[in-house]
């Protein structure tokens, strides 16, 4: 599920100011900024299709994660494979499992040393809302952890399958360039075409 | 090699431990009740016997905190489960010098139940973060504690009102 609330700060929203011609909203602006909306057009495009995501898990989601970023789901075919170690190399957060409050300033942390534009995936019920921990007498777990840090792609299950995670991948990429991407590749627009 | 050890019960009956025996078919098995301040002398003659503890844990009960060591021994089939009360303070003896293998486990007792080991040489929380110094989760609320004999009333070695 998308999250249309959250928007990073100091960013416009690429996808439906500057990845696509909305005919609600005609383009008035035309002209000086036809070239930097090009170059941004492309720039979202080439994000979308490299989301570097940041290496680390929480908990049993992770498990998820890893699956989805081996031979059987191959995230790769998406360009999502390349999990960084480093925060100042990551773009994407996954955040996969339980945040719990001694984790809390971590994730935080972590969140604050990525370059932007960066983006958040909350992988799992407990990454959600706190899942099975939400609720009377819980004392050690965030109960989600958009109270730390905004989310941009909320991914229910317990732990959700590999599919669930790229579809939030392709649902992200819809958020940065405007547009679900012709994905999987064997389906090129232009083979469609010639149909 | 034998499988009740006569010498080790004598021994912790000299420090005052009530003791039940049980003798299995294969080992035996040994539930040792000490009074507090017996705590550490009862882990000395364990540790001089050759055992080692497994765990250590603690049950909030009415009136005090109850702990439970489970000792174990590598060269014969024996375990001695080691039971003593936090006194009134919550306090307890640390055996963290005696066994640096329970040291996380008294810090997470801590934690969970609020015992202040005296002596153990590093009392930080273990697992709970550091604001939450003072939050116990483990302690019950007053309306579901049990006393000692009302959760295990057959054991011999326990007796109502007991006192550290």
């Amino acid at each position: 599920m998308e999250n249309p609330g959250q928007r990073q700060p100091g960013r416009p929203v690429s996808g439906t100011t500057l990845g696509v011609s909305d005919p609600a909203q005609p383009d008035t602006d035309s002209g000086l900024w036809q070239p930097l909306r090009l170059a941004e057009n492309i720039l979202d495009a080439c994000r979308a299709n490299s989301l570097w995501p940041l290496t680390f898990g929480l908990s049993c989601c992770a498990i998820e994660m890893m699956s989805a970023g081996m031979a059987r789901f191959d995230m790769a075919r998406y360009g999502a494979e390349v999990f960084r170690p480093s925060p100042r190399q990551a773009d994407l957060m996954i955040v996969a499992g339980t945040v719990n409050k001694k984790m809390a300033p971590v994730v935080k942390r972590l969140y604050e040393q990525m370059a932007e534009p960066k983006w958040v995936i909350a992988l799992g019920n407990c990454a959600v809302s706190g899942g099975p921990f939400a609720g009377e007498g819980n004392y050690a777990v965030i109960e989600g952890v958009d109270k730390l840090i905004p989310v941009d792609v909320y991914v229910a299950g317990c732990p959700p399958r590999p599919e669930g995670l790229l579809e939030a991948i392709f649902t992200l990429q819809r958020k940065i360039t405007g547009r679900r991407h012709p994905f999987p590749q064997n389906r090129h627009p232009q083979q469609e075409k010639k149909k | 090699m034998s499988t009740l050890p006569d010498e080790l019960l004598e021994k912790l009956q000299a420090c005052d431990a009530r003791i039940k025996a049980l003798s299995p078919q294969q080992g035996s098995l040994l539930h040792v009740r000490v009074k507090t301040a017996a705590l550490k002398q009862a882990a000395m003659i364990l540790r001089g016997a050759g055992l080692y503890p497994v765990f250590m844990t603690a049950v909030h009960t009415d009136p005090h905190v109850a702990l439970v060591y489970q000792f174990a021994a590598s060269d014969r089939n024996l375990r001695v489960l080691l039971a003593t009360t936090a006194d009134r303070d919550g306090q307890a003896p640390s055996l963290a010098l005696l066994f640096p293998g329970l040291q996380w486990h008294e810090r997470e007792a801590r934690d969970m139940f609020g015992i202040t080991f005296e002596g153990h040489p590093d009392l930080r929380p273990l697992i709970m973060c550091d604001e939450d110094r003072d939050l116990h989760p483990l302690r019950k609320d007053p309306k579901h504690l049990k006393t000692l004999v009302q959760l295990k009333g057959d054991d011999p070695t326990i007796t109502d009102g007991e006192a550290p």
